[in-house]
């Protein structure tokens, strides 16, 4: 008897994992944030850079 | 404490007088930011919600049955996108006014105008970039992450370099002496 509780038990231990384990909501939203801004402060910088020099040649 | 040299800089160099606004501008907006706007939440809700009801309103209005629900906006069927903090457009809208206001010359009437105009353009652009979002989830959803992540390159780079650029040919043109560090003779 102690034995075939000890097997149910072992063999019902892998099931909660099945139990537990919720499904993702169907349908999760994306998110979107804005990337490379760093990338575009540069490229202002590079844009000032060259209007300052143009000026200095004048 | 000996301010000369930074004076000097500021006098003689109209970059260096450029880079050094421009960098205490964003450090401002960004301790204004972090410790006001992000905590108070307002204005970050605003520009989602706002941004999420008329790309939304429109979708609808050219046919496209919509989802909206808060910050989130999708096709009827879809995942959808969600609009939080960060995706709103306003650190953009930051890093826009920062060169128009450390760029050195032009009216202040004209820097209030390219200012606002500036702002109410980027977000429309943001807008039209949460519509391009819902509608790439319902046709091409496996291209998400190609959509979202150079949707900026060519939504928002275009139109803020343009900006800039304008700015710094009207600044220029009306750029008062004093300002622009080079003396009248040379």
């Amino acid at each position: 008897m102690k034995n075939t509780i000890t097997r149910f038990v072992l063999m019902a231990l892998p099931l909660i994992s099945f139990i537990s384990a919720q499904p993702d909501f169907p349908a999760l939203p994306n998110q979107a944030p804005i990337g490379g801004l760093g990338l575009l402060a540069a490229a202002g910088g590079a844009m000032a850079l060259k209007k300052f020099r143009d000026k200095k040649k004048k | 404490m000996n301010f000369s040299f930074i004076k000097k800089s500021l006098r003689h160099s109209p970059l260096t007088r450029f880079l050094m606004v421009a960098g205490v501008i964003y450090v401002l907006w960004y301790l204004v930011y972090d410790y006001y706007l992000l905590p108070d939440g307002r204005l970050d809700e605003f520009l989602s919600l706002s941004g999420v009801n008329l790309a939304g309103g429109l979708l609808n209005l050219f046919g496209w049955e919509i989802y909206s629900d808060t910050r989130i906006l999708a096709v009827t069927g879809t995942s959808g996108v969600e609009i939080q903090n960060g995706c709103n457009g306003l650190e953009l809208i930051g890093l826009y006014m920062g060169f128009i206001i450390a760029y050195p010359g032009g009216p202040i009437q004209k820097r209030v105008a390219f200012l606002a105009g500036g702002i109410i353009l980027l977000f429309f652009a943001n807008v039209f970039r949460i519509m391009i979002f819902a509608l790439s989830i319902y046709y091409v959803p496996t291209f998400w992450e190609q959509v979202h992540t150079y949707s900026s390159y060519f939504i928002f780079y275009p139109i803020v370099l343009t900006l800039w650029y304008l700015w710094t040919t009207i600044s220029d043109q009306e750029i008062p002496l004093f300002l622009s560090g080079y003396s009248s003779t040379s």
